[in-house]
């Protein structure tokens, strides 16, 4: 079954097409939800909400502005935000931004596996993680994520600059090339 | 290529992934009947909404139109005749003078509908609020109006004589609309034909002992106020403990209400109740900075040069010394419901009217937004309980002369807590005083 037939078939509640909606995008849910570093006790409470949002918001769904996975992943990151944001307070100190990426590293990861930059991200400050996700993985401008976030440009780019440079770091750390992968 | 400092630079590779070990308790046999359980209450509380807003609306309606049923009432209406008959029908008059006095008759009528004035005898008996239904509800002495007692009386115009059918007319109101029309005539002659057995033998009808009108008196009446404007609370709801270099404002925020207020007939007294909001907002900012050393592997400390060979070395450092600022800005906000029991006493002078009111608040206060600064410059969450009290509420308002719909009105209040609800840190707490000015419109209902 195509996308919008899926969509449609949802949309008149048939449990069938719910089904089939919520295992075939219940992975990608569940990788924005373990990078924004949801607490595993919340995941299927989290989960749940999300899924209930979709096919409440299904029929704002148009598939000519974009496919479904990714609407569906915005929604996921909004819904799991809003989570953190009561589960965790965002840290908003700012660092003064001329001391911001003195030393520009360039780091080729595609050859890291997918799971271990996960683990890594997962493991940044909630802060920094938040931030890092946003910008670096979900697309989103320094403006945009002052928003969602509730704080300033300078701050969202001062935890952005944070988690490149702990990400680094660790990679760093981690020179052991054969396992995870190459530093360039 | 996946990099870390492009925007969306690893939406491909990590934005696409889908997760493995997916856990037991997510599959769809476990959380199907979940969602749609959700969705079904979800579905259910819109339904309820949209079940409930007609139905508010429909109340508001109800209430409007006696509202103004009840106004209509009291402007339509008039004492019959026959309360005013000792003043104004001397028995033993014909119908011929009544009939030349009708127009001032109705003139004077017409003063009392403008003035919103109705006798205050509960007894007296009183017309239909519709003037083309005027039918009297006090039965006349039927019998002697059937059996004149003289021949001089028999010859009173056939006119006022009443119809065959007028006790059932005059007893009740007829369900025949052909009847209370307008088409029955006007609304003298009935009435006259009320008064005919007072004139045909005065003195064996009731009519005479009915009580004179007394004077118009000022009647209860309805009002309803909204007012809006700002509150000022004054004193600050406590710093922050972590910072004490943290500048923190006073609280200062939006305050309105809506009132019903009800005037005690015959004095210069109201007794006023409603519901009042106010949110007090307390800024918080702290600008601090302070010397760090931080890690950078790989930084260049000293670059050495032969200057004879023009070889180079370079000595490295991992770490550089910066200044690390903080610069926080938050602010709380301290949200207060109130329905308040109060008294007014006004003075009227020239159209403008000045009101002096008191009374108490039943409160409920919360931090809506409560955050404060801790040390290390962490922002923690205040407590957020609700508390419920009471509060001493004082008011003073000036109301400028009536528009056509309604009249503005300015106020200024003072209130102060009996209770202290929780500060912004933990254990501590404070007693709100705020004082308010705000503007508003008040319409009689």
């Amino acid at each position: 079954m195509d996308t919008v037939a899926l969509v449609k078939a949802c949309l008149k509640g048939r449990a069938e097409a719910q089904r089939q909606l919520y295992e075939h995008y219940l992975p990608y849910v569940l990788t924005v939800i373990r990078r924004f570093g949801v607490e595993p006790s919340d995941q299927q409470d989290l989960v749940q909400d999300i899924f209930v949002a979709v096919f409440q918001g299904l029929a704002r769904f148009d598939p000519e502005k974009g496919d479904l996975h990714h609407w569906l992943r915005g929604l996921a990151v909004h819904k799991t935000i809003a989570h953190q944001r009561i589960a965790q307070r965002l840290k908003t100190e700012t660092l003064a931004p001329g001391l911001e990426a003195l030393v520009s590293i360039t780091i080729d990861l595609s050859h890291f596996d997918t799971e271990y930059l996960l683990e890594l991200i997962c493991q940044l400050p909630v802060g920094a993680r938040t931030v890092f996700n946003l910008y670096a993985i979900d697309g989103y401008s320094h403006q945009e994520i002052a928003n969602m976030l509730n704080i300033s440009e300078v701050g969202a780019r001062s935890q952005l600059s944070r988690a490149k440079k702990l990400l680094r770091d660790a990679l760093a750390a981690k020179k052991t090339i054969n396992i995870h992968g190459n530093i360039r | 290529m996946g990099t870390l400092d492009k925007k969306g630079g690893l939406s491909g590779q990590l934005g696409q992934h889908p997760a493995g070990n997916i856990p037991a308790g997510l599959d769809w046999e476990q959380m199907g009947p979940k969602i749609q359980a959700a969705l079904a209450a979800k579905k259910r509380r819109r339904r309820l909404l949209w079940w409930w807003l007609p139905s508010a609306v429909l109340a508001v309606a109800v209430v409007a139109y006696f509202a103004l049923a009840a106004e209509q009432e009291e402007i339509g209406s008039f004492p019959i005749p026959a309360a005013t008959a000792p003043s104004r029908y001397a028995p033993g008059e014909t119908a011929a003078p009544q009939a030349a006095r009708g127009e001032t008759q109705d003139r004077s009528q017409q003063g009392q509908r403008k003035e919103g004035t109705r006798s205050t005898d509960p007894s007296a008996p009183m017309a239909s609020p519709k003037p083309q239904r005027n039918i009297a509800v006090r039965k006349p002495d039927l019998a002697l109006a059937e059996k004149p007692a003289s021949a001089e009386d028999a010859a009173a115009p056939a006119q006022y004589l009443p119809a065959p059918t007028a006790p059932a007319v005059a007893s009740a109101p007829s369900s025949d609309p052909q009847q209370d029309s307008p088409a029955d005539g006007p609304a003298v002659p009935l009435i006259e034909t009320l008064l005919v057995p007072s004139l045909l033998n005065p003195g064996a009808t009731e009519w005479a002992a009915v009580k004179p009108t007394r004077p118009a008196r000022p009647s209860s009446a309805w009002y309803l106020e909204l007012d809006a404007g700002s509150s000022f609370q004054l004193s600050p709801a406590g710093s922050s403990p972590g910072s004490p270099q943290a500048e923190v404002a006073a609280l200062s925020g939006f305050s309105g209400s809506v009132r019903l207020g009800c005037a005690i007939r015959n004095t210069p007294y109201a007794i006023w109740t409603g519901v009042l909001i106010e949110d007090l907002v307390q800024r918080e900012r702290l600008s601090d900075a302070f010397a760090v050393r931080l890690y950078q592997p790989g930084t260049i400390d000293t670059i050495f040069r032969n200057t004879l060979t023009g070889e180079e070395s370079f000595a490295y450092t991992d770490s550089i010394s910066g200044t690390r600022a903080a610069r926080i800005q938050q602010h709380s906000t301290f949200r207060s419901f109130a329905v308040p029991l109060m008294v007014s006493r006004a003075w009227a002078q020239g159209g403008w009217q000045g009101v002096l009111q008191t009374g108490a608040d039943l409160q409920l206060s919360y931090w809506e937004k409560g955050r404060y600064l801790s040390e290390g410059y962490q922002l923690l969450d205040a407590p957020t309980d609700r508390r419920i009290g009471v509060a001493l509420r004082v008011e003073g308002q000036i109301l400028l002369p009536s528009l056509r719909f309604g009249r503005p009105f300015v106020r200024g209040s003072y209130r102060r807590f009996l209770y202290r609800p929780a500060g912004l840190a933990p254990g501590t707490a404070f007693r709100p005083q705020s004082a308010s000015f705000t503007i508003g419109w008040q319409v009689r209902l």
